[in-house]
């Protein structure tokens, strides 16, 4: 596995995060219901750009995460870059589940590194209040079939094909495409390999809502999440509202997805909702230049996949691992870690393995464990499961969060990490000045 | 582009130039000296010129286009036949409707490849053309405009534009005078197709190359001509334009002679006798004192236009920054935004008023779409441009800041500090107030030479004056900046002095206030705003204190009367409005009753004169309302010269009709002053004191103008 990774140009710049920042998150249908996903990541950029104020020419790279796909807007990087007058920007748009956002960030900091670009912004936007309906494709081809037939009695029989079930319009689907899993799925089935029962779940969910509630009381959140205002402009959204789990036993009030023996719920895997998020790139120098002092810089960072029948969200270790070889860095030198919580089950899992030596030599080409993680560091101002999951978002959430809380405290390096639905994962390491 | 400037080299002083390519010619329309086309007398004989070479050369046709980028041409310079005798007169109008005819007697096809303002003379050169191309810009408009300046069209435009449109849609455009845009051209069968502006010269050309690219409308064409058909029947065109003629008298009260001549020269079947018409229509116009007055007013506007273009020979502003929201927020966001093409910042405390701004706003644009002046895209753009926080975040960025917080020193001046604190000593900071003291405000912060007022009014988006206060500190850089800014928002400024009231609202308050007196001497509410729309206001007093607001100028009065004296006292009896809430329009109760969900007015609410306590008297006739409502507004006019408010009477003109809905045709306040004359204007005020109080007593500068009328040799 090659290890060596050049993140500094030839003159030894690093790539530095100017400036991050993301909507707040909000439940399927409130806050953001009339908007779509384009306008979601228009109006972050814009608020981006607006609070960092350098010459747009600057920009010449936007590419955005989205994975609800919106067939009118196919590529909305380029409708951000345009309804923003960056029309000089080259901008595309990536779909890689829950690692979309550090893909984005991983692709611009390489345009940076090579000197294909002075600056880029990378961004993510899901809107699950307005994701696409469509008809059946099998109906729709059926009917063309039937438009075709020569004769009205083959006519008669092709229809006769057609049930009522094709008529079922066809919503947003998030199970992964070959193994028809969910993350609820993957989660159930992690769970049981790893033991990890109803309760540890549920306490860590709780965990996670209590942080998050905390960060926002302290107004912790403040300068990283702005206040939008959706078109066509009749309410405004300051705070993410899916943080109300207040116990346990709240908790444990609901049924598992899968009967009453499984221990995944609808409440301890995190939440699909609408939201968006975006940073600014830029090469150090030139930041320094620009009078701009970036909220940190990318040390490393590792984007890997995974067997996918067993084990499919395991991707945060492995990135996590590979990240951590290539900034020459071990666990315990890292002050913070923020890691994606696409479900408790799935979270604690991958803490295991953090912890494993048989998972490390076996697949992270490794001697030992990476190391076990100190809780005092991790998610410490809570994790998707109470922020709620915009799949192209949540890893620049993460990201976002994660430098601006190292920055509070004056620590010197964090990692923040992700797996993701197909058996993706990413990770960074990041530093402060 | 590089032919476009050859041409502007030889043209010298001539407006035209004949290029010829391929067989076919270009005539390049370019006014030397000027930033736009205007059109003068010499004109005739350049372009009679061209012709002749254009037929000798034996050319296959002919395009007539700008080589000005945002303008056609705007019209004929009225100015050129200034001091000429009715004979001359007479010649100029028949050599004008003879060139007409020249070019539309061609007989290779005629191009009018159109982009950018085609008013006036413009459009009638475009009607003689056999086709008309428009771009889809947004800075192309069309327009009849001559019955603004009391005249009618004189090049054959009576005719051309009612045989290309129909009677009714002609009559419109030209009794109105409004300018329309491409969409509405295409709609009306005014012009043949829209296109790209890039695909101009293009499209032009294959129009006379290649016959079947040319654009036929699908159905429409022959109803419209089956329709026009039936207009010219003698006795369709007489029903139709007695329509049209009562339609006018209604809103005008005949103080347009002009309409009176159009509807005439219309009625006229026989194109001979119709041209005829028009010429001596248009001499007679020419002569009369309406046409006059409003051709100096125009002349004023320009002419001030250009002064305070000069003034402002900055870079331009960047980007603005407005504290505060509301009704005044959405307005200068709106124009900024859309007008000025200018990214700007909302910044208010209260997240709900950022989101009603931006709300309206979007309203307003969104009406563009509708209109067909703004794409769906642009729009979005636009809309981009306009941003809103609570508070101050990230890197300063604006360089023009405006505070549009309600009228409160000590929190205008604590939002300037703030301001001047986040902002720095490079931005230019204006404050939005029509009561306030702006060296007051300046005062509190540390850089008051940036410091600037402006008062715009409301509504802001379709209100075109704006008055910018400098105080006595403020930078002439500051000034230039300000005066750059409101141009570039499409307003027309007017420096007026720091002394309470400025211009506007100083010469409007007392005559809002004695409209509203009348009321309470039992005159009925209609009747006080006909008799003053009879005088020629385009509303009247009480329908514009209800546009206004009433609390707002009650909240205004108390330091108005501190700093100017009793004309600005309260009447006793208006507390009972105020205690009944009636606030007007915005809160759809006043002196009139608004619809609930237009708002459109409706009728005078009656129960306003039981609120009131007043019995109906109906003493006065409405000679005597007019004269004491515009006594009062001629008073305080003569105060504003006399306390140095404004510079130049012809500005004082202009403001009046553009911000107090002055008269037009009475060429605004000051010359109806100089027309009454001083000495009538005191014995009127005279009278008046002795009917209804001291408020009319004469102010010093009245008295002495008039001493001067007694001896015009001292």
């Amino acid at each position: 596995m090659l290890i060596e990774q050049k993140l500094r140009t030839a003159q030894g710049q690093r790539i530095a995060v100017v400036m991050g920042l993301r909507t707040a998150f909000n439940k399927k249908d409130t806050g953001f219901k009339q908007v779509f996903a384009a306008d979601l990541g228009t109006m972050v950029t814009n608020e981006l750009l607006n609070r960092v104020s350098i010459d747009p020419q600057l920009v010449q790279q936007l590419i955005f995460g989205q994975v609800i796909q919106y067939p009118d807007v196919p590529n909305i990087a380029r409708e951000i870059a345009v309804t923003l007058g960056l029309s000089h920007a080259q901008a595309y748009t990536i779909s890689s589940s829950c690692i979309t956002g550090l893909q984005a960030v991983a692709n611009v900091a390489t345009s940076l590194v090579s000197g294909s670009a002075l600056a880029g912004i990378a961004g993510g936007a899901d809107s699950i209040s307005n994701s696409s309906i469509s008809l059946n494709p099998r109906m729709m081809q059926l009917f063309k079939e039937i438009l075709k037939a020569p004769t009205l009695e083959q006519k008669y029989l092709l229809l006769k094909r057609l049930s009522w079930r094709d008529f079922k319009p066809h919503g947003v689907n998030l199970r992964d495409y070959i193994t028809q899993y969910s993350v609820a799925d993957v989660s159930e089935q992690m769970a049981r390999t790893f033991q990890i029962s109803r309760q540890q779940q549920d306490e860590f969910t709780l965990r996670s809502h209590n942080l998050a509630k905390q960060a926002w009381q302290q107004g912790l959140l403040r300068d990283e999440v702005m206040v939008s205002f959706p078109q066509p402009y009749e309410n405004y959204v300051i705070a993410d509202n899916m943080i109300t789990a207040r116990s346990v036993e709240n908790l444990q009030a609901v049924k598992p997805f899968k009967g009453k023996q499984a221990s995944v719920t609808p409440l301890n895997i995190a939440t699909a909702c609408d939201g968006a998020g975006a940073l600014l790139l830029m090469r150090e120098d030139i930041a320094k230049a620009e009078g701009l002092s970036p909220l940190g810089y990318i040390r490393s960072y590792a984007m890997t996949g995974n067997d996918v029948w067993e084990n499919m969200l395991s991707g945060t270790t492995t990135a996590s691992s590979l990240a951590l070889q290539r900034a020459e860095v071990a666990l315990q030198d890292i002050d913070l870690i923020d890691v994606h919580e696409s479900s408790a089950a799935q979270t604690l899992a991958n803490l295991r393995l953090f912890e494993s030596d048989n998972f490390a030599q076996q697949y992270l080409n490794r001697t030992s464990a990476i190391g076990a993680v100190d809780w005092d560091k991790l998610n410490v101002l809570g994790g998707s499961l109470a922020y709620g999951n915009p799949r192209a978002v949540t890893s620049l959430r993460i990201l976002v969060q994660s430098l601006f809380e190292l920055k509070r405290r004056g620590g010197a390096l964090a990692l923040v990490a992700s797996s993701g639905l197909g058996g993706l994962g990413a990770a960074m390491v990041l530093e402060n000045e | 582009m590089s032919l476009q400037q050859m041409n502007y080299e030889q043209a010298g002083n001539n407006p035209f130039s004949l290029v010829v390519e391929n067989q076919l010619g270009f005539i390049y329309i370019n006014s030397p000296a000027r930033s736009y086309n205007l059109l003068q007398q010499d004109f005739i004989e350049q372009l009679r010129a061209l012709l002749g070479s254009v037929i000798y050369q034996r050319l296959q046709g002919v395009i007539f286009i700008s080589a000005k980028p945002n303008n056609f041409i705007r019209g004929f310079d009225l100015a050129s036949l200034e001091n000429k005798n009715e004979q001359q007169l007479a010649d100029f109008v028949e050599q004008i409707q003879s060139i007409m005819r020249e070019v539309e007697y061609l007989k290779i096809p005629t191009v009018a490849a159109i982009q950018g303002d085609c008013y006036g003379v413009g459009l009638e050169l475009a009607l003689a053309c056999k086709y008309r191309l428009a771009t889809n810009d947004s800075s192309t408009l069309f327009a009849m405009p001559q019955v603004r300046s009391g005249l009618i069209p004189f090049a054959g435009g009576t005719q051309r534009l009612v045989k290309i449109i129909g009677l009714k849609d002609a009559t419109d455009l030209m009794l109105t005078g409004n300018k329309i845009n491409a969409r509405n051209a295409l709609a009306l069968g005014l012009i043949d197709e829209i296109v790209e502006s890039n695909n101009l010269l293009q499209i032009a050309q294959d129009y006379i190359f290649n016959n079947s690219l040319i654009h036929k409308p699908v159905v429409s064409a022959p109803l419209r001509k089956l329709k026009n058909l039936l207009e010219y029947t003698q006795f369709t065109r007489n029903q139709a334009l007695e329509h049209a003629e009562a339609k006018v008298s209604h809103r005008a009260f005949g103080n347009y002679p002009a309409t009176e001549t159009l509807i005439k020269v219309l009625k006229i079947a026989d194109e001979k006798q119709a041209l005829k018409a028009e010429q001596t229509g248009f001499c007679h116009l020419f002569n009369t004192e309406q046409s006059q007055v409003l051709r100096n007013l125009e002349r004023s506007t320009r002419v001030m236009k250009l002064q305070y273009k000069n003034l402002s020979n900055v870079n331009d502003v960047k980007k603005v920054a407005i504290l505060g929201s509301g009704f005044l927020g959405a307005g200068l966001a709106y124009l900024t935004a859309h007008h000025a093409n200018l990214p700007v910042r909302i910044k208010d405390i209260n997240l709900a008023g950022i989101q009603q701004t931006l709300n309206w706003s979007y309203k307003l644009l969104q009406k563009e779409v509708a209109n067909g002046n703004l794409s769906q895209g642009r729009m979005r753009q636009k809309m981009q441009l306009i941003s809103g926080g609570e508070r101050f975040i990230g890197r300063p960025s604006a360089d023009f800041v405006i505070e549009a917080v309600y009228e409160d020193l000590a929190l205008k001046q604590k939002i300037m500090r703030e301001a001047q604190h986040y902002f720095g000593p490079n931005a230019v900071f204006v404050s939005n107030t029509s009561t306030l003291s702006i060296a007051e405000i300046a005062k509190a912060t540390d850089y008051p030479e940036q410091v600037i007022g402006f008062h715009y009014f409301s509504p802001v988006s379709e209100r075109k004056m704006v008055e910018i206060i400098p105080h006595s500190g403020t930078s002439a850089q500051t000034i230039a900046t300000a005066i750059h800014f409101a141009i570039q928002q499409g307003k027309t400024p007017l420096l007026v002095a720091d002394r309470a009231g400025f211009f506007v609202n100083r010469i409007v308050t007392p005559y809002l206030l004695e409209a509203i007196r009348c009321v309470i001497d039992g005159e009925a509410v209609e009747f006080v705003d006909r008799s003053l729309q009879e005088f020629g206001f385009g509303i009247g007093p009480l329908a514009m204190v209800d546009e206004m607001g009433l609390d707002v100028i009650v909240k205004s009065l108390p330091n108005l009367q501190q700093a100017l004296g009793n004309r600005f006292e309260l009447p006793t009896k208006v507390e009972h409005l105020i205690e009944n809430d009636r606030k007007g329009m915005k809160n759809r109760r006043g002196f009139y009753l608004y619809h609930s969900q237009t708002g459109e007015r409706i009728m005078v609410d009656k129960s306003i004169y039981h609120v009131l306590e007043v019995a109906a008297a109906n003493d006065l006739e409405s000679e005597q309302i007019v004269r004491r409502c515009i006594l009062m507004m001629l008073n305080e006019a003569a105060w504003c010269l006399q306390d140095g408010v404004i510079q130049d009477l012809d500005e004082g003109n202009v403001a009046s009709v553009f911000g107090a809905f002055f008269p037009d045709f009475r060429g605004g306040i000051y010359a109806y002053m100089q027309k009454v004359g001083a000495k009538n204007i005191v014995a009127e005020l005279k009278e008046h004191v002795k009917l209804y109080g001291e408020r009319f007593t004469p102010c010093a500068w009245l008295l002495e103008q008039a001493e001067r009328e007694n001896h015009p040799l001292s």
